[in-house]
Order: structure tokens, then C-alpha cells, then sequence
């Protein structure tokens, strides 16, 4: 009972209209499921790319958009959850503890039926991480918190860059293994193909879409909003406002952390380079572009800065040279014409709106 | 001076005391050896001129500030130190001075953040939707509701609140603290801004939360509306406590007529 505002009257129009949303719900379905396969091959990949960023959206949106936490290096996970998997599978885990005699050591062949369990390794580490990073620094607030997370971003990509020992510095980890699947007499190689990992990643979206809205409509989604709004008066009201902050950063962070496992698993390759800041800022855009606290923003971000350049580039092949220059053209556009977002929040849009008066 | 020398009109439990509290900024004595005791069941009034320390005594008391020296008890267990929402959860809930709603939220949704003071479901309780966290969503909505319609407006239930008239914001705003379910509720100038119609209004709504068993402690500067509602007063004048007493007789003190006439024409700094 009493759900408020849009979510409200989508739920009334869903009781109305029971047949019709269940046609709409099962049509939706159908083309996410079958949309690959008349694609090539190349377009499904962009896909995949797409279906990850939006996972990584996801998982900062609960961050910036729900908890109001700046994380401007929120690309730190994503590279823990990478080098979860990269070491654990790629055997530089078992090289370090033989302290680098150069035998490279086959993979435990138990990570390659337990494979799976590799996301919640990947998932726990981050998650750890997170809290790590978190419990000391989310008394600060605001700007202070967004050059903390600035700097472990750096920090994590210059660890990995030096710790030649586990991460193989920056000649990266190569020779990461495909996942396979060993499940009840089922066994399925996830190989080059990307399909299969579009269905894994559509999976790992539509859970976490499921648990960002069931969290956005408890008593945790209210005490985000409440922090986000006043801090003081939400401590005032009740709300352990630290503990919430820890679980808003520690959700991000472990979203982050499958996302990067999958991405491992997947490009079977993983160096620092590919975590530095520009990627926390590519992110950070997708939640902001698709408007923050709305979990279908962050996926209409995800899919407009990936797919659109994407698009533009196969029209244009001189585009690639001006990508950033469009990128942040249009990213000063939309923060113009519409700061809430393409798909704004009702509480954030509300926010703007009433930021215009005096405090 | 043990503060057992104020009056009662209350139950004559005491709930509240403050014992030789201070609280120094740098220099300045905001607090200087208060002494406060509040009684289950009282309305208390807490004023003074601008400055004399009347919200940095409801920033000590929610944990909001911590203090130089002095004791909080609360129903004679000390509370300092503990941080505002551990305050809050004990039994102590306030309203602030400039109406501090969560703006972009509906009024209900504003007394559900309060009411879910005492829900102890978590996050995977929410993620999973088990059965007690959706008896509590429930159960908050409920409660939220109820309040609203107390506060008589539980019309404006799913307004924005950032949209409500400033009288309905105030009302929203008790609603929230009761929403805790506090054992004292402390109200910071509940009635600044508002017409005398209102200010009536203020007055019933405040016996009537005191009827459901809820005891007041109240910073006001209309001494009209101080006077007709409060049992007990205490008067703060630069820190310090200068009178405690029922109304009629703080307001024969010859210190609080010239704490209030002696100063009233020089511009103080305020808090």
C-alpha cells in the first residue's frame, strides 16, 4: 500500500490492466531475448557493451542518485572485480605464491566447474572494498568525499600497474579463461560468442533492476532519500545515516564487482589501463545523463553513450576523432535543457525545482 | 542549586534532566551550568532573548552537539554522547527551528522516514520482501497516516512536501517526529511565521500530542503563546539559567523583566 507518485499510478495501470501489461511485459521479453540474433556479430558485442555499462550504471546510480554519495572512482571495484577473476583463473594467483620461478602453473581445474562461483568471489571482494573505503570516509561530505574516491581510484590502478607479483603490472594478465558452465549435467562453454554473455549480463541487470526497485520502495530507499535531502534532519528522524551510506557504497561496489568479473571472463584480458578515470567519468555521465535515482535512466544513459557513438562512428569513420568533443557537447546540452536527466527521478526532478528557492 | 527547586505540574517522574550543562564555542558560553528538569506529562516551555542558548540546549540534548561538561539523563540514563539517532531511537524527537522537511518527498512519506525509527528489517530483508519487512512497510504506512490525520491534514498525504503551506509543513513535521515515537518531543519555535488563527490551531495541537502521552519541551518567543500553554518555564538569558517556574511567576521574576526589557533594544547575534 501507499506508493507514491508515478511508481503509483504505473502500479494502478498495471491492476487495470492486468492482460495488457502482461502482453507488454512478455513483448518486451521476447525481443531482449531474441534482438541478438539478427544482429552481426558486431552489434551484438556493442550490445554486450552496452548491457555491462548499464550493470555498472545501475550500481552507481544507487550510489549518486539514491545516497547523493559523489564516487568519482567508482572504476576502482569494476577493476577488483577484473583482477578477482583474472587472478584467481589465470593462475598468477598460484605464480605469486611459488614467488614468480616462472613455472606458469595450470588453473586449478576446480575454478573451471565452480566458475559461477567466481561472481560472488568478485561480488565479496568489491563489496569488502567498498566497505573499506567507505567506513572511514563517508563522514565527509560532498566534495570531500568525491576527491577520496577520486584518489582510490588512482590508487587501485597504480597498485595494480606495481604489484607485478599478482597482477603482472602493466603488461596486464592475459590467457584468462571463457566461463563454463557445469551445472546438473549441463555444460556450455561461454567461448567467443557474445550472446552468451548478453543473456548472462540481461540477467544480471534485470536482478539487480529487481533489487534496486525493491530497495528504492523500503524503509532503506526512504532513508537514502532522506540523507540525500538533510542529512541532520534524517539523523534527527532515526536513520543511522553512516551505515546507510556503507550499504549504498557497498551495494555500488559489489555491482561493480560482477560487472567486472564478467568483463574478465569475457575480453580474457585485463590491465590497468583500462581502469583509469575517464571510465568512473564515462559511468558517473550515464547515471547523470539518464537522470539520477531512476533506475530506467541509468539504463537509457547506458545505451545512449555507448550505442550512439557506436551508431555514429559506422556513419562517419572520421567521427572517432571527435568523439569527446561531441561527448561533452552534448553532455553540456543536456545539463542545460534538462539537468534532472532524460528519465528523471520524480523526488530528484522535485529537488531542482525546489533548489531555485532561497535556503 | 538542585534543580528539584522548579514546581510541577507534570506527573512528577522526572524524564528529562539536565545537570550543570555547558557548552562552550571557542569563547563563547553558549551553555553555562544549566540545570533543566522536565517532567512526564508536562508542557515546558524553554525561553529567552535571541542567543541566550535555547537551541544549543536541543542540540545537546538530541546529540546533535556534544558538551563541554554536564550531564543529559533520560529517565536517569546518561545519554551523552550517543549520536542523534541513537537520541532519537531512546526516546527523543524534535523539530527544527527552519522547518527542515525532506522536500522532494510526499508528507507521508516524510512521517514513514520517522515512523521507520523503530522497523528493524534490512537491506536483504527489503531485497528478499520477507514477511517482516512487508508487515512493517505496511504497518509504517499505516501508522504514517494516522499521524497525518492527527496533524489534521491527512488529506495533503501525497503531496509533495516542499509544496505544502508553511502551517502544513509544521504539521508534517510533528507528524515526522512523532513518528519515532518519542517519549519527549521537543518543538523549536513551533509556531514562528504563523498568523494568530494558526498560532490557536498550534495551541490545540500540542495539548492534544501532550494527551497521547507525549511530553513537550518547547523554545518559543510569542510569550502570549508561551503563557497559555506552558506549565513550567525556564528562561535562559546569555547561557545561563535566570528563572524556572510556572508562568505567572516567571513572569513576576524581576530578572526576566529586565533580561527581556534591558535588552531588548540592542541587536544581539544570534545563535
Amino acid at each position: 500500500m501507499n506508493v507514491t507518485g508515478p511508481a503509483a499510478s504505473v502500479g494502478a495501470w498495471i491492476r487495470q490492466h492486468r492482460g495488457r501489461a502482461i502482453v507488454v511485459v512478455v513483448a518486451a521479453l521476447l525481443v531482449l531475448v531474441l534482438m541478438p540474433l539478427r544482429l552481426s556479430s558486431y552489434q551484438q558485442s556493442v550490445l554486450v557493451d552496452m548491457l555491462q555499462y548499464a550493470l555498472l550504471a545501475l550500481g552507481l546510480n544507487v550510489v549518486v542518485g539514491f545516497a547523493g554519495l559523489l564516487d568519482l572512482g567508482y572504476v576502482a571495484f569494476y577493476a577488483i572485480g577484473n583482477y578477482a577473476f583474472a587472478i584467481v583463473t589465470a593462475g598468477t594467483f598460484s605464480k605469486a605464491l611459488y614467488f614468480g620461478n616462472g613455472t606458469h602453473l595450470p588453473p586449478l581445474p576446480m575454478w573451471h566447474d565452480w566458475m559461477w562461483l567466481l561472481l560472488l568471489v568478485g561480488l565479496v571482494a568489491a563489496m569488502v572494498a567498498g566497505v573499506v573505503l567507505g567506513a572511514p570516509t563517508l563522514r565527509l561530505r560532498g566534495d570531500y568525499l568525491a576527491i577520496v574516491t577520486l584518489g582510490f581510484g588512482e590508487i587501485v590502478r597504480i597498485a595494480a600497474r606495481n604489484f607485478d607479483s599478482i597482477t603482472v603490472g602493466p603488461r596486464g594478465i592475459t590467457s584468462i579463461p571463457h566461463p563454463e558452465l557445469h551445472l546438473f549435467g549441463l555444460h556450455y562453454s561461454f567461448g567467443l560468442d557474445p550472446r552468451p554473455y548478453y543473456y548472462l549480463l540481461l540477467v544480471l541487470c534485470a536482478l539487480m533492476i529487481g533489487v534496486v526497485m525493491r530497495l528504492n520502495r523500503s524503509r532503506i530507499g526512504r532513508a537514502w532519500v532522506a540523507i540525500r535531502e538533510d542529512e541532520l534532519a534524517a539523523a534527527a528522524m532515526g536513520v543511522p545515516t553512516v551505515r546507510m551510506k556503507l550499504w549504498a557504497f557497498a551495494i555500488g561496489a559489489s555491482t561493480a564487482g560482477v560487472a567486472g568479473v564478467v568483463n574478465a571472463s569475457r575480453v580474457n584480458f585485463v590491465s590497468p589501463d583500462g581502469f583509469t578515470l575517464l571510465t568512473s567519468i564515462f559511468i558517473l555521465s550515464m547515471v547523470v545523463l539518464g537522470g539520477m535515482g531512476n533506475v530506467w535512466g541509468a539504463i537509457v544513459g547506458a545505451a545512449v553513450i555507448v550505442v550512439v557513438p557506436e551508431v555514429i562512428r559506422s556513419a562517419v569513420p572520421s567521427f572517432q576523432q571527435y568523439r569527446f568533443l561531441v561527448f561533452g557537447a552534448v553532455l553540456v546540452a543536456v545539463m542545460i535543457f534538462r539537468p534532472q536527466g532524460l528519465i528523471p527521478s520524480r523526488r530528484r526532478a522535485m529537488e531542482l525545482e525546489t533548489a531555485d528557492a532561497p535556503l | 542549586m538542585p534543580p528539584s527547586d522548579v514546581p510541577s505540574v507534570g506527573t512528577g517522574v522526572v524524564l528529562l534532566e539536565a545537570r550543570k550543562l555547558t557548552k562552550h564555542f571557542g569563547g563563547l558560553r553558549a551553555l553555562d551550568s544549566v540545570d533543566l528538569t522536565v517532567e512526564s506529562g508536562q508542557i515546558h516551555g524553554l525561553i529567552g532573548p535571541n542567543g541566550a542558548g535555547k537551541t544549543t540546549f536541543f542540540n545537546l540534548v538530541t546529540g546533535m552537539l556534544v558538551p563541554t561538561s554536564g550531564e543529559i539523563l533520560l529517565e536517569g540514563e546518561s545519554i551523552v554522547g550517543r549520536k542523534p539517532y541513537q537520541v532519537t531511537r531512546a526516546g527523543i524527537a524534535r523539530t527544527f527551528q527552519n522547518i527542515r522537511l525532506f522536500k522532494a518527498m510526499t508528507a507521508l512519506e516524510n512521517v514513514m522516514v520517522g515512523v521507520d525509527a523503530g522497523n528493524r528489517a534490512g537491506v536483504l530483508e527489503a531485497v528478499l520482501r520477507t514477511r517482516r519487512s512487508r508487515r512493517e512497510e505496511s504497518d509504517a504506512g499505516r501508522a504514517a497516516m494516522r499521524l497525518l490525520g492527527a496533524m489534521g491534514i491527512a488529506a495533503l498525504a501525497n503531496q509533495v512536501a516542499g509544496n505544502l503551506s508553511y502551517g502544513d509543513q509544521r504539521r508534517v513535521e510533528i507528524a515526522r517526529a512523532l513518528g519515532t515515537q518519542p517519549k519527549l518531543l521537543l518543538l523549536d519555535e513551533p509556531t514562528a511565521g504563523m498568523n494568530p488563527a494558526e498560532k490557536a490551531g498550534m495551541t490545540g495541537l500540542i495539548r492534544q500530542v501532550r494527551e497521547s502521552g507525549v511530553t513537550i519541551l518547547l523554545i518559543e518567543h510569542d510569550m502570549k503563546f508561551v503563557m497559555g500553554l506552558c506549565e513550567v518555564i525556564t528562561v535562559l538569558d546569555f547561557g545561563q539559567r535566570i528563572a524556572a517556574g510556572p508562568p505567572q511567576e516567571v513572569q513576576r521574576d524581576p530578572k526576566v523583566i529586565e533580561a527581556y526589557l534591558g535588552h531588548g533594544a540592542v541587536d544581539e547575534p544570534g545563535q
